[in-house]
């Protein structure tokens, strides 16, 4: 097909397709058959309006986000966006692929505007690159969650939180070192060793993934305020940093082996 | 009855002002102003020639003699040609005398509209989709961003200190449609459209009538405020150039920027469309604004993106 006649329409104000890419089928096959991923508590992720989904973060090229937002559709059949690190816009193809698939540039505006506006989910790391550089000693071991941010964002938007623990992403691409460059830090993974930085990047190791929704923290601080208490936002990040915590603990020690779940 | 003059009234957009504010009812005179006559005598029909040289003071004059009221300033965004690409110091000067001159303690100006430019945005992989009007200006803000800043904050100065003069200061998105064409646009009226490789941004236009439409309403509702102005919806750059129905031109993510001074001389006279930094940001990036503010305040656009490229095909 020659550039022109490509359909004009298929991609959203966000750069997003409306049809599922090859990249996407790709991913959901790796998703059911490699990962085999396994989700419970689906009960508690609200069946319509916004909702700010809130999980746990780690990897090289971490899946979670993909495992969440390709999920999420596939089980509930509504779409989600995942926001993400501003520096893949910086690089040719990773921020347009991102868009392509749901990939947000991770700001406030753009997390605002799909939650209140749109009424999407919208899924947030509130770990950062905190998560996917953390040592292999730390792993299922939240990090801090900057600074509330998020639960900022959910109470203006006027939103719930939704909670959600994921299991065997760590192990997809374990963390055996930290490299420092310019400022940024990037994790060393066994599959880079093994495989090569690129193919490392993508080549994930078949740890059997499990999700687990929590019950949705809603507020009563009214939505579209300037500010709203520091002590509040800390209160309410901490114990969803808890309620995860002592998720992943359940979910690890029901566990009996990496590979099988 | 009121009495306006509109600054850069012989451009494209200065004359489709005029025109629209001279069929309104609320003004009786409409006058363009230019610095220097045109070559082409038809175009200098309606025009009044006014040196800004020494200083403010003959426009001041000016405004006193004729007992002007309304001042539209489209002089900052739109040369003869159509639109800048990049506002002259000239420009910028020539705004800073329009708030001096209507600081002039008898000056009659109650209403002064500025036409400023959404350049004032600079592209940046951290920003969000849609800016607003309140977002700072960017430390990588280049030479016209900041010049649009200076001129939009000695506007906002001049408002401060009279509080009696409405200055409504609206950020145009590249206006297209007529014969307004911006940097965008230019490439896109090529046969072959730069394009980086691996990148589709959100880019956005003003339709000429949108863009008409708002100056007037601004002028004539004597609005005061900063406002971004750009026709509905947003498009990716890919679609832009499929929508005018012409090929792309895929090069590599690698600026010039250095080379610059020497490169764009040379491309110009090759007629081959030379790609600036900032339009290299922009081919990155992308930038396209949130116009829910002027629409809570009454306006609304009434041309889309598709009517746009519709009118650069």
């Amino acid at each position: 097909m020659a550039d022109h006649e490509h359909p004009s329409s298929s991609l959203n104000r966000w750069g997003r397709r409306a049809e599922r890419s090859r990249q996407s089928e790709l991913f959901m096959a790796a998703y059911r058959s490699w990962f085999r991923v396994e989700w419970e508590g689906l009960e508690h992720v609200p069946t319509e309006g916004g909702a700010l989904l809130v999980s746990n973060h780690a990897g090289m090229m971490p899946v979670d986000g993909g495992v969440i937002a390709f999920g999420i559709e596939e089980e509930l059949g509504r779409e989600v966006y995942s926001l993400a690190h501003h520096g893949f816009w910086r690089f040719p193809f990773t921020g347009k692929l991102l868009n392509e698939i749901g990939g947000v540039v991770g700001h406030p505006e753009n997390a605002h505007r799909l939650l209140k506006d749109e009424g999407a989910f919208v899924v947030v790391f509130p770990e950062g690159e905190k998560g996917p550089v953390k040592p292999r000693s730390e792993r299922y071991r939240l990090q801090r969650f900057g600074r509330g941010g998020f639960v900022e964002t959910a109470m203006r938007a006027g939103v719930p939180i939704v909670p959600i623990a994921l299991m065997g992403t760590e192990d997809t691409t374990p963390v055996v070192g930290r490299l420092d460059v310019a400022g940024y830090r990037y994790p060393i993974t066994l599959n880079s060793l093994l495989f090569g930085p690129v193919l490392g990047a993508f080549a994930h190791f078949p740890a059997k993934i499990r999700a687990r929704a929590l019950p949705p923290v809603h507020f009563d601080e009214p939505p579209e305020q300037k500010s709203y208490p520091r002590s509040r936002l800390m209160d309410a990040a901490e114990g969803i940093r808890g309620d995860l915590q002592c998720a992943l603990d359940d979910m690890l020690a029901c566990r009996e082996s990496r590979w099988l779940g | 009855m009121r009495r306006a003059v509109v600054l850069g009234g012989g451009s494209p957009l200065g004359r489709r002002v005029r025109k629209t504010l001279d069929a309104a009812d609320a003004f009786e005179s409409v006058v363009g102003i230019e610095r220097f006559p045109f070559d082409d005598a038809a175009a200098n029909e309606g025009l009044e020639f006014l040196s800004w040289a020494p200083d403010h003071r003959p426009f001041a004059e000016y405004l006193l003699k004729e007992q002007i009221d309304t001042v539209i300033d489209c002089g900052l965004v739109a040369d003869r040609n159509g639109m800048h690409s990049r506002p002259s110091e000239a420009d910028v000067i020539s705004t800073m005398y329009v708030g001096a001159a209507i600081s002039d303690e008898r000056s009659c100006v109650r209403s002064w509209v500025l036409a400023s430019s959404s350049a004032y945005y600079a592209p940046e992989s951290y920003m969000p989709l849609l800016q607003r009007e309140e977002h700072e200006l960017s430390p990588s803000a280049d030479e016209r961003a900041t010049s649009i800043a200076d001129a939009e904050e000695y506007a906002r100065s001049v408002a401060r200190k009279l509080p009696y003069v409405n200055v409504a200061i609206l950020r145009l998105q590249e206006v297209v449609g007529g014969d307004c064409r911006g940097p965008l646009g230019s490439l896109l009226a090529r046969p072959l459209v730069p394009r980086v490789i691996g990148f589709d941004p959100p880019v956005q236009f003003v339709h000429v009538d949108d863009a008409v439409d708002a100056l007037a309403w601004a002028a004539k509702g004597e609005r005061a405020g900063l406002y971004n102005v750009a026709s509905d919806g947003l498009l990716r750059w890919g679609e832009a150039i499929r929508s005018v129905g012409h090929q792309s031109l895929p090069f590599l993510p690698i600026s010039l920027s250095l080379l610059e001074p020497l490169l764009e001389p040379v491309f110009d006279r090759l007629d081959v469309p030379f790609v600036s930094s900032s339009i290299f940001a922009l081919l990155r990036y992308g930038m396209a604004v949130d116009i829910a503010k002027i629409q809570t305040a009454g306006w609304h656009p009434k041309a889309d993106q598709s009517r746009c490229m519709a009118a650069l095909a």
